[in-house]
């Protein structure tokens, strides 16, 4: 299964970004092999809609759980009409997150 | 770490006047100025620019003269009126009509427009007496107010994060669009000030719609009172029916235009009725943030709260 | 003719000069049955000439703005319309399209970009328009729906409904934001309101700013002018920016506003004033062009 967690930076112990649709990166990772993918959210400078085109992103990237510290009402209606779970949590690193996610403590 | 915010229906009701009191007022706060199309504060707060950056916009389409061939298909689909022909038969765009939709380079047999990236404005973090303080410009015209509102708050978030501060005073924008839904985002508190007029009931009922949409806790002052007590009255029943608190209320004084033109938050300038109230506004929200400190399921983190005050 | 009263901030008194403007001039054209005279309020925020003049309402419509829909049975779920959409209203959930109403600026790039001819539009409604009489002045306004985040839209609604042959005034949105762009936009001439104050004379250079951009000619109109330590005149003087009118500085005018009644019939001694200003408006937009105007 893979899981997103937003990122400020490029690294699996860079903290993770607060925000959803303006994250700098989309780390994701496979539970499955423990691989780790970033990719540089494509919409940060985009004047709107962002919380839709994250939503579709990460979808399109086969996510099913999306972890980010808050999500927009319009993200939050993609994720949802996809069947996207979406955990929420207050501050960490990628790392932290992914730990806490498999512990089942987000 | 509270935010406050402070917003008003409509302009000119002493918005700004009591946001730049209240920064003198709360200790080890940062100020966020969300009234991004027409900011103010600065003239009272006075703060020196430490940083300023460029703050990009929506798309604007570029039309290059030499491929356009003057078939005029562009301005056949474009429905913002931002395409034309100037004298030579090449179209051209007008760039405050022009909301980068992009359907004009989609329909363009001759590839001759591309999509660019506009500048809509600055943003600044600058030192005030009082403490830190985020403001920014938007270019005249330019439609991502209600982004720039949420860049400004979250630079704000962020030094007050870093710098281990207690409370974030956001002065929001007029209206009840998109600019004033990105200030209301987040808020502990919304202060609504307005004033004894027609307008000011009238604009009440329209921001409360949009208040309750954020269930934000929210406290009415009204300001200037006196000048019609009826009215006056009036809208502290409405703040009654809308589940709203009353603040405060503050009297009418000319010498509140003085305190501006001079440059001062009114609370330095003068000890009077004007003054008072405002310090009153600022003692009460923070018994209702207080009260709902206690009644909410975090006891642990107020005691934490209360100590680092200490 | 269409004249815009705006200003780089709210509470300066443009409602308050719009709708005495527009009712001195619709009294005096009164007896002429070719001139009608119309306020139109733009400010679809808060749209408020109408608590001075209490119209008379005749008739009211939905404002709608078109948005897509999708015919299911053509749609193969290509993607394309959401990679078009510049604003993040489209998204496609395997083989679904979804469509954010409020994030829609209506610009109809997905029709355009569907190679299916899969899309549609259907109207939505994001306010009303309102349209009525207050004795000899007709009026229109908008109403923006709370919750609704764009107001360009039923601001060019409005602009729509502009009839070239009436005398116009329209009562502009506050700031420099783009619903004021788009309110001024190609107005014959504005008139800029300002008060006598730091902040009035910090936003009106904003204000001053945008009219010099868009081309409209422009002077303007001090309310609250103070009788010492002047802000706004002296500030226009140097620049060669005219003004060419001023409301002194009175509680009498503050007491009528906060009644809700017109400064002109509250103190109908204002009425030359208002008079003046709109026979100067006058000249100014017939001199270069010879166009418009009413003698």
């Amino acid at each position: 299964m893979i899981i997103c967690i937003t990122s400020q930076e490029e690294s699996i112990d860079a903290q993770a970004d607060p925000r959803f649709g303006r994250c700098a990166y989309f780390v994701f990772y496979n539970t499955e092999t423990e691989e780790t993918e970033f990719v540089r959210n494509p919409n940060t400078e985009d004047a709107g809609g962002v919380g839709v085109k994250a939503g579709q992103f990460v979808i399109d990237k086969g996510a099913e759980v999306v972890i980010s510290h808050k999500f927009g009402p319009n993200a939050e209606n993609v994720l949802n009409t996809a069947g996207i779970e979406m955990k929420t949590h207050d501050g960490g690193t990628v790392r932290e997150l992914i730990e806490a996610y498999r512990n089942n403590s987000l | 770490m509270k935010q406050v915010g402070i917003i008003s229906g409509k302009g000119g009701t002493g918005k700004t006047v009591l946001t730049a009191s209240l920064a003198t007022l709360a200790e080890n706060a940062v100020f966020a100025d969300c009234d991004v199309d027409a900011s103010d504060l600065h003239l009272l707060l006075q703060p020196k620019v430490t940083t300023a950056e460029d703050f990009a916009g929506g798309e604007e389409a570029v039309i290059d003269p030499v491929l356009c061939t003057g078939c005029r298909e562009c301005l056949d689909v474009c429905r913002f009126d931002a395409l034309s022909m100037n004298e030579e038969s090449v179209a051209i765009v007008d760039s405050y009509a022009c909301e980068g939709c992009r359907t004009c380079s989609l329909v363009c047999p001759e590839n001759a427009v591309s999509m660019q990236r506009k500048t809509a404005g600055q943003w600044f973090r600058s030192e005030s007496s009082y403490g830190p303080m985020l403001h920014a410009r938007l270019i005249p015209g330019e439609d991502n107010s209600g982004k720039l509102v949420t860049k400004v708050k979250n630079e704000a978030k962020s030094l007050a994060v870093e710098k281990n501060k207690d409370w974030i005073l956001v002065d929001g924008p007029p209206g009840i669009g998109c600019p004033v839904l990105s200030a209301l985002a987040e808020l502990d508190y919304v202060i609504v000030i307005t004033e004894p007029t027609p307008s000011g009931y009238h604009d009440l009922n329209r921001v409360a719609e949009v208040i309750k949409q954020f269930r934000i806790r929210a406290g009415v002052v009204i300001n200037k009172h006196d000048l019609n007590p009826e009215t006056a009255s009036e809208i502290e029943a409405l703040a009654g029916k809308l589940g709203f608190d009353m603040a405060g209320k503050i009297p009418f004084s000319r010498n509140v235009g003085e305190a501006i033109r001079q440059g001062v938050p009114y609370i330095k300038y003068a000890e009077d009725e004007v003054s008072r109230a405002i310090l009153s506004v600022w003692e009460t929200i923070q018994d209702f943030l207080f009260e709902e400190r206690v009644g909410a399921d975090t006891p642990a983190n107020n005691i934490n709260t209360k100590e680092q005050e200490r | 003719m269409t004249i815009s009263i705006a200003s780089g901030k709210g509470g300066t008194g443009k409602t308050t000069i719009a709708t005495s403007l527009a009712l001195a001039v619709a009294d005096q054209a009164k007896d002429d049955k070719t001139v009608n005279v119309r306020l139109i309020d733009v400010d679809v925020e808060e749209p408020n000439s109408a608590l001075f003049l209490n119209p008379e309402y005749t008739d009211q419509t939905d404002h709608n703005m078109l948005v897509p829909r999708v015919k299911e049975d053509k749609c193969t779920s290509c993607g394309i319309c959401v990679k078009t959409c510049a604003y993040g209203a489209l998204a496609l959930l395997k083989d679904q399209l979804l469509v954010f109403d409020k994030m829609c600026h209506s610009c109809g790039a997905c029709l355009i970009a569907c190679p299916e001819d899969a899309l549609f539009e259907e109207p939505r409604p994001i306010g009303r328009i309102n349209r009525g009489r207050s004795g000899n002045l007709a009026f229109t306004e908008g109403r923006l729906n709370t919750g609704e985040a764009l107001a360009p839209p039923i601001v060019r609604g409005l602009k729509d409904e502009i009839n070239s042959e009436e005398i116009s005034i329209l009562d502009a949105p506050p700031g420099t934001s783009c619903s004021m762009v788009a309110a001024i936009r190609k107005s014959d001439y504005a008139l800029l309101v300002t008060e006598d104050s730091p902040f009035g004379l910090h936003d009106l250079e904003l204000a001053v700013d945008v009219v010099r951009d868009l081309e409209v000619p422009f002077s303007v109109f001090i309310n609250r002018e103070e009788e010492e330590n002047q802000q706004v005149r002296p500030w226009c003087e140097q620049r060669n920016i005219d003004v060419i009118g001023a409301l002194p500085y009175s509680e009498d005018v503050a007491r009528a506003y906060s009644r809700g009644e017109p400064v002109v019939e509250a103190l109908p001694e204002y009425r030359k004033l208002f008079l003046d200003v709109f026979h100067d408006i006058n000249k100014r937009i017939a001199a270069p062009g010879q166009r418009g105007g009413i003698s």
